[in-house]
């Protein structure tokens, strides 16, 4: 009887694993590139507005650099993130949640994961042909303030949604991805200059 | 000797006992202190403002700080809670920790809300000011911006500036995970544990176990890191304990082994140790009655001292080998005169010391005079009544070979005086020119270099923190109030138009008082809540007119409430605030002013103005400086210590006779600094402390040759025997492999030599001679 037990708990398991991805096989489809130059279109959807809040722009990730995100619509601003500072509209400013929050920002958009690995439990999954992790935070700090991540994408990140205990959640979407070897003159001097 | 008991022996044992007594009475509490910036003065700081600084010096000078990493956090915090189990069960700390809330921040949220219209961070208060659409623009940045959203907070914050003053508040928030503060660093996880070592964790017997603590822990965590105060005096006291106990020690086996060799008989090395100890016993009781404590320096010299206490027992007992068949009461009553002589001439010498304003020194120069205090009244009251009437072995050879060496050294030196002046003159004049002040405290304390390499690597991983900060002190709170403020104003002027520092945490900054908080209110209202942007700013995100009108009214709501700086503190909850604030009593109300990251610290240790309540507070930073002045103020002390010692040499021998004494330690002095330039030692305060020790040595020597020809041969013995044992116990500190130390016993070993040779030169000729050779 234990045997058959043990058996079909066998059988279920491998069954799951089946129909799921190994960390290892996103891993593998991951473009190993330093940098991230993208459009994206964000969405958030909070109970407390009948209408999600819509923002259109282009972002800029440089592993070892920072991040640089400018909002084109609905209103014209920009957030650079530059050696755990954060300065908007060129101004030096408050950086929500801490430098750590915003580590495991820039690792979801780089979908680093094993930078993500020891703060999320994370399940892989496929989608037609994208790759899919959920990302559920281990530590009591962030859990509070974040109930999950879930990204997505078919090579690198194409997508990813922040949801928050209660129930808002917001999607981010990006397109016109590319993965350059170098900065150009331009992004090296946004980097340079963050006021 | 016949059977009565004799006064002497008694008197003797009455002393003894008042300082066992009086040692007892004082070893009850704390007694050892090992702490180097105690023996420095104190900062001048108004009454109650010194008990916050102290309370903050304590932070550092109690609290050690383990880190134990793996390769995730939960792992990491497995291991932490193992680590603090273990420093729990060693029974050495008082306070392991810290264990965090998770809910913590939440609770703070939640206690700070209602006040968060008066409540403003620093920057937001300053935007609100010059440029209110700013935070309006920034809140704009921040809603569409990349870390998201989540409606409840925003509701009640719409433009932020709530959260912005909580996270002010709490700048370096490490993650917590169960409970464990976890720092990341290169992919590692390190679990943070503080643990404050137990009140009195001081005392001789506790320093060894922190270290076999921390060793088990640092075997079972290879990777582990631990840094705090305790550790790096725990292992100075350790090694210098163990330096102190071998060359006490070795003095004490030296001065036995010869005591039996030459004087035949127990009797003779008991009594000699008998003296040195009820030196030791008087030197710690009086230290101990008068201050309360004793510093590991006092004890350094108070090994030292061994040696000189041992002279009087030597002269008495090798003048008991010249004149066997003299009785010895009578060689007491003829050697009387002269250790009284050696004796307040160097204790006169050690209590000039005491003249510096430094509470170590004034205890070196207590524990000196008591102790060779101690030590000559037990020669005189009890030695010769116990010394028995055994006759002394015969030891006329060794005399008069002993005698030989007294008579010929000093004319073969004469002969050759012109060669002998010139050289010694020359060797003198390098050895002077190459010595070097050396004043650098990082010598007197040689932390192992596993200690010093885990606390820069810390340094690495945590927030810098910084030792050094500001008292500020107003006679009323509104004074202080405006005190801190203005000197947080000026930190911020520093911190970024000349990047003097990282960063400062003030109270001020953050807690306005309760008028103001009302003011800043009303100006949010008018500037800001009223500002048609923040109506469109609403409008624009879909919030509705509604929303408005709940933002001001949520404001209207609000007026009135504002919160005292005591409440203030119970809402936010953060030990370190708590620990910043002094409170008010009738002298008036003080803070403290944390700095980190400070890079230019004489610009920032500028802006102190005692006049106007805002000291500066670098004690460790100091200590250099401070053992510079101090070194000098010794020096010139050292001076006033020959004049004195010289006026009651004049007053007993007369003037020519005491010149020719004290030129013996002077001499000495002269030679040992020279050979200690010639051999690269640095000349510091511990070797101004040595030449007061070969003051005292020097004049015993000079005295003991100086007596009628007849006694000289047992004086030259006496002489030669006393610098045997001393330079050899002090040969040995000279290894030591923390500097000090070995120039300690460099420059007395050096020093003693010379002074033996010297002495048979200086001491008046039997004859009546030409006055001697040219003397520097």
């Amino acid at each position: 009887m234990k045997s058959l037990i043990a058996c079909l708990v066998l059988l279920a398991g491998t069954a799951a694993s089946a129909a799921e991805l190994t960390l290892q096989q996103v891993a593998e489809r991951l473009p190993d590139a330093p940098i991230l130059r993208a459009d994206f279109r964000q969405q958030q959807h909070l109970a407390l507005l009948p209408q999600p809040l819509t923002a259109t722009g282009d972002l800029l990730l440089a592993s070892e650099r920072g991040l640089l995100w400018r909002v084109r619509t609905p209103f014209e601003s920009e957030i650079k993130l530059i050696n755990g500072t954060l300065y908007s509209n060129g101004q030096a400013d408050t950086l929500p949640g801490g430098e750590a929050f915003a580590r495991r920002l820039m690792a979801v958009l780089s979908g680093d994961i094993e930078a993500l690995k020891p703060h999320f439990r994370i399940q892989a999954r496929e989608e037609g042909d994208q790759w899919r992790l959920d990302l559920t935070p281990r530590n009591d700090t962030l859990a509070r303030v974040l109930s999950g991540i879930r990204l997505g994408g078919r090579q690198g990140p194409e997508f990813f949604r922040l949801d928050y205990p209660n129930g808002d959640y917001s999607v981010t979407r990006l397109s016109n991805i590319e993965y350059p070897d170098t900065l150009s003159d331009a992004e090296e001097r946004r980097f340079a200059a963050p006021r | 000797m016949p059977r009565h008991v004799s006064r002497g022996p008694l008197l003797w044992l009455l002393l003894v006992g008042i300082a066992v007594g009086a040692g007892a009475m004082k070893l009850q509490g704390p007694w050892l202190d090992s702490n180097l910036l105690s023996m420095l003065p104190q900062d001048p700081l108004p009454a109650n403002a010194r008990a916050l600084a102290e309370q903050h010096q304590d932070r550092f000078t109690d609290r050690t700080l383990w880190l134990v990493p793996a390769d995730n956090a939960g792992g990491a915090a497995a291991h932490g809670r193992a680590l603090r189990a273990m420093l729990k069960q060693s029974g050495l700390f008082s306070e392991v920790g810290p264990n965090l809330d998770p809910a913590r921040l939440q609770q703070r949220y939640q206690a700070l809300r209602p006040y968060r219209f008066q409540l403003l961070a620093p920057r937001d208060r300053q935007r609100l000011e010059n440029d209110p659409q700013a935070l309006i623009d920034s809140a704009l940045a921040r809603v569409f911006g990349p870390f998201g959203l989540s409606g409840d907070q925003w509701r009640d914050d719409p433009l932020f500036l709530f959260e912005h003053y909580l996270q002010a508040l709490a700048p370096f928030t490490l993650e917590l995970e169960d409970g464990l503060p976890i720092a990341t660093a290169d992919g590692r996880y390190w679990a943070l544990t503080t643990a404050t070592v137990r009140a009195g964790g001081f005392a001789l017997d506790r320093q060894s176990p922190l270290l076999s603590v921390t060793n088990q822990i640092q075997q079972r965590w290879p990777d582990s890191l631990v840094t705090g105060a305790p550790l790096y005096t725990a292992a100075g006291a350790h090694s210098a304990r163990q330096e102190m106990s071998t060359v006490g020690l070795f003095s004490l086996a030296a001065v036995a082994t010869l005591f039996l060799m030459l004087f035949g008989g127990p009797r003779p090395m008991l009594l000699a140790l008998a003296s040195v100890t009820t030196g030791l016993l008087c030197g710690l009781a009086a230290t101990l009655w008068v201050f309360g404590q004793i510093h590991l320096l006092g004890l350094v010299f108070g090994a030292g001292l061994i040696g000189v206490a041992v002279d009087y027992s030597i002269h008495f007992f090798c003048q008991r080998l010249d004149q066997p068949g003299v009785a010895p009461r009578t060689l007491r009553r003829h050697l009387a005169a002269p250790l009284a002589l050696a004796l307040v001439s160097s204790v006169l010498g050690y209590l000039a010391m005491g003249l510096a304003a430094f509470p170590g020194l004034r205890q070196v120069a207590v524990f000196s005079a008591a102790g060779l205090s101690g030590a000559w009244l037990t020669v005189m009251l009890a030695v010769p009544a116990l010394s028995g009437q055994a006759p002394p072995p015969p030891r006329q050879r060794l005399l008069a070979r002993v005698g030989r060496w007294r008579r010929h050294w000093p004319a073969w030196c004469r002969h050759h005086r012109p060669v002998l002046l010139l050289v010694a003159a020359a060797l003198i004049a390098t050895g002077l020119w190459r010595l070097t002040p050396d004043d650098d405290v990082r010598h007197y304390q040689s932390p192992p270099a596993w200690l010093q390499a885990q606390g820069e690597r810390i340094q690495t991983l945590l927030p810098r923190g910084d030792s050094r900060y500001f008292i500020v002190h107003g006679e009323t709170p509104a004074q202080w109030w405006q005190r801190e403020h203005d000197l947080a104003g000026e930190l911020d002027a520093l911190e970024s138009e000349r990047g003097a520092l990282d960063s400062y945490r003030a109270i001020s900054a953050l807690w306005q008082p309760e008028g103001q908080q009302q003011a800043l209110r009303q100006t949010l209202g008018e500037r800001l809540y009223q500002h048609p942007r923040f109506a469109d700013y609403l409008r624009q995100l879909g919030l509705g007119e509604a929303a408005l009108a709940r933002q001001q009214q949520a404001l209207e709501d609000a007026a009135g409430n504002s919160l005292s700086l005591e409440r203030w503190l119970a809402a936010v909850n953060d030990d370190s605030l708590r620990g910043q604030w002094g409170g008010c009593d009738r002298h008036g109300c003080t803070s403290l002013v944390q700095l980190a990251g400070l890079r230019d610290r004489d610009t920032v240790a500028a802006l102190a103005a005692p006049d106007r309540g805002v000291y500066f507070i670098d004690r460790a930073g100091a200590v250099s400086a401070v053992l510079a002045t101090l070194r000098e103020h010794l020096a010139w002390l050292l001076l006033g210590a020959y004049f004195l010692s010289g006026l009651v040499l004049a007053l007993a021998r007369g003037p020519t006779k005491a010149l020719r004494l004290l030129g013996v330690p002077a001499l000495a002095s002269v030679v040992a600094l020279a050979a200690l330039g010639w051999l690269q030692g640095g000349f510091g305060l511990i070797t101004v402390l040595a030449l007061y020790l070969l003051l005292g040595i020097g004049i015993d020597y000079a005295i003991f040759f100086s007596q009628p020809e007849k006694r000289r041969d047992a004086a030259a013995l006496a002489v030669l025997l006393s610098a045997a044992t001393t330079s050899l116990s002090f040969g040995l500190l000279s290894l030591s492999a923390t500097r000090l130390v070995a120039d300690f016993g460099l420059t007395l070993l050096l020093g003693i030599v010379a002074a033996a040779l010297i002495a048979p030169l200086l001491a008046a000729a039997p004859r009546p001679d030409p006055q001697p050779g040219a003397r520097p």
